[in-house]
């Protein structure tokens, strides 16, 4: 099955809000065409299917535009304004809440005096506080009523913007707040609380990075990243781990959660099972893709690119003390599609029942080279059943383990028999 | 505009009888480089297909250029396939060959209407290696099932002359059933 990217859902969970049924089907055909064929950005992409279906189904949308604000109720006046809920909330809207205060920071912007994050018994959402309104900060763990603040939309994500006509009141409540946790697979962007289980961490690519790494639950996992200026607990591997008001961001069309100062609880009495999110794939080869066989590699530490036949790596040029490997690029093909498939050193020796230092022995002593392993692997593979599990990646599929198919005897009885009945 | 993006038409898996019923072809766009595809008897298209039998004949053509041609069997029928100058790897593949052999071959469905009007069905090889007997029993269990399975795609998406799909049903449901009958338990 293929997972539908999270612009697709974003287009139809706004349609929805127009009270139009979206035809997934259509909008799916129709963004894979722009995106795809016409390399539209993902941006603009949805920006056209959201105004065509506006248009075919007669809606104007809300254009952003000033929208004047309810007369001010004059001080005196007693009448309390009317409290919204934070799951309901509609961009533009003017609204008053009572909330809770669950995170606070300072922002790098001077027009903006705090960010942070508000919940109510309903949801939670982010809430910006201009300078020039004169509002002071918010405490966290406090509750507030907060009047005449306006909702915004950025990303395709709700914000609370409090400005100078907002006016925010410290109240006595001690209402427990008790956040919904989310299946990971349900997460959208916004603000959101998970549990799951750490289970990869990665080596942080820069330094603004604390840490990032993978939490899964049993629905679907998802990346995590805390920055390095926060005061987040470090989280470690295979821990299980609830994390609440995280904020879950939308970039390159792939969900991340951002758990910089969010409240981490670690829940040593859960184990979770994760389901693994290996594929596998049954099918022939039908083609063995240049670069198989011995290659030699880049041996800068963590380029391990390979080499050109004259020892020449893209990146850092002539490398005279190449490393070699063996690998198999090949198709794989199921009848239904055909896969690019990548199987690593390891896998290979075992399938192939060669090893690398008997590759290199016959590469060294044969005119063709490392061709040689090739030309010789080929034929030993082509049109040969295997089954592979591991991970697509990009266009092509990273193999994890593989074994050659024998046949199916079970399914050869069944197929003679369900053919048998009919015939 | 950017390119777009290049998918491999998978290898599809038909049997002899099956291609040799499969006569009408078209072109899904004007572009010069559209790949060209044979409408399945059993519904579907195919481009390429992979074939997996006992090559029983092999004949070198000195045309301008030289030519392999062959024959590959299964159950069914005969696969007529061919490899020229302009598939150099196939040629060599071919070349080496001792038939018969068994055989696995990937290539191109390529139709020609001969003087007397009948279209010929031939495949135009990508590459032919030989192969060992249990990898043409799993091709075809494979073939069998993937011929099935586009038999019931025709049920549920094109009920047009019912008749007629009942009849190519029903004859194909027999040509599997006495294929599978093939491969010894």
């Amino acid at each position: 099955m293929e997972i539908l990217p999270m612009s697709i859902k974003t287009i139809s969970q706004k349609l929805r809000e127009h009270g139009i049924t979206p035809d997934s089907s259509r909008i799916e055909s129709e963004y894979n065409r722009l995106t795809k064929e016409f390399g539209v950005p993902i941006k603009e992409a949805v920006r056209t299917i959201l105004d065509r279906e506006y248009k075919d189904n007669n809606i104007t949308p809300v254009k952003k535009e000033y929208i004047a604000p309810p007369p001010r109720d004059n001080p005196s006046d007693n009448n309390a304004p009317e409290l919204c809920n934070i799951d309901s909330l509609k961009k533009d809207e003017w609204v008053s809440l009572k909330v809770k205060v669950v995170s606070t920071r300072n922002t790098p912007s001077s027009a903006v005096s705090q960010m942070g994050i508000i919940t109510d018994q309903t949801a939670a959402i982010k809430y910006v506080i201009f300078s020039k309104s004169n509002i002071p900060p918010l405490e966290q763990g406090a509750w507030y009523t907060i009047e005449s603040a306006v909702v915004d939309e950025y990303n395709g994500v709700l914000n609370l913007k409090i400005h100078a006509g907002s006016t925010v009141t410290k109240i006595d409540c001690s209402d427990p707040v008790s956040p919904l946790i989310s299946p990971i697979e349900h997460v959208a962007p916004g603000i959101t609380s998970i549990q799951g289980k750490v289970t990869q961490i990665w080596e942080p690519f820069s330094d603004k990075i604390a840490q990032t790494g993978i939490i899964a639950d049993t629905t679907g996992s998802i990346k995590f990243t805390t920055w390095a200026n926060s005061e987040t607990m470090v989280l470690e591997k295979d821990k299980v781990y609830t994390i609440y008001f995280a904020s879950a961001d939308l970039y390159k069309d792939k969900l991340s959660v951002n758990i910089s100062n969010c409240a981490i609880v670690e829940n040593d009495d859960i184990t979770i099972d994760i389901k693994s999110t290996e594929q596998t794939i049954t099918g022939a080869f039908v083609q063995v893709s240049s670069g198989s066989g011995l290659i030699k590699r880049c041996p800068v530490e963590g380029c391990k690119r390979p080499l050109t036949r004259q020892n020449f790596c893209q990146i850092h040029e002539m490398q005279p003390n190449y490393i070699y490997d063996l690998r198999l690029r090949a198709v794989l093909d199921d009848g239904i599609t055909a896969h690019s498939v990548l199987i690593q050193r390891q896998i290979f020796e075992k399938l192939i029942g060669m090893t690398l230092d008997e590759a290199i022995e016959i590469a060294e002593s044969q005119p063709l080279g490392m061709s040689e392993i090739e030309y010789r692997i080929t034929p030993q593979i082509l049109g040969k059943y295997i089954t592979v599990s591991g991970k697509p990646f990009e266009d092509l599929f990273i193999v994890n383990s593989a074994e050659w198919s024998t046949l199916d005897t079970a399914k050869l009885t069944t197929l003679i028999n369900e053919t048998g009945e009919s015939a | 505009m950017k390119p777009t993006s290049y998918t491999r038409e998978p290898a599809v898996r038909l049997f002899a009888k099956e291609l040799a019923g499969s006569t009408e072809s078209f072109k899904e766009s004007n572009d010069d480089k559209a790949p060209t595809f044979h409408k399945l008897v059993t519904g579907g298209k195919a481009n390429r297909i992979l074939i997996s039998g006992p090559l029983i004949i092999k004949e070198k053509k000195d045309y301008s250029t030289p030519m392999y041609v062959g024959k590959i069997t299964d159950p069914t029928g005969t696969f007529y396939v061919n490899a020229g100058s302009y598939q150099p790897e196939a040629m060599q593949q071919f070349a080496k060959l001792n038939y018969p052999c068994f055989v696995t071959a990937i290539g191109k469905i390529n139709s020609y209407e001969t003087d007397k009007g009948n279209v010929m069905m031939s495949v135009r090889l990508e590459s032919i290696t030989e192969t060992d007997e249990s990898t043409v029993h799993q091709w075809i269990l494979d073939t069998a099932d993937l011929t099935l399975k586009r038999l019931e795609q025709i049920e549920t998406t094109n009920d047009t002359r019912p008749d007629e799909i009942r009849l190519t049903k029903e004859k194909v449901k027999v040509m599997v059933h006495e294929t599978l009958l093939k491969i010894p338990l």
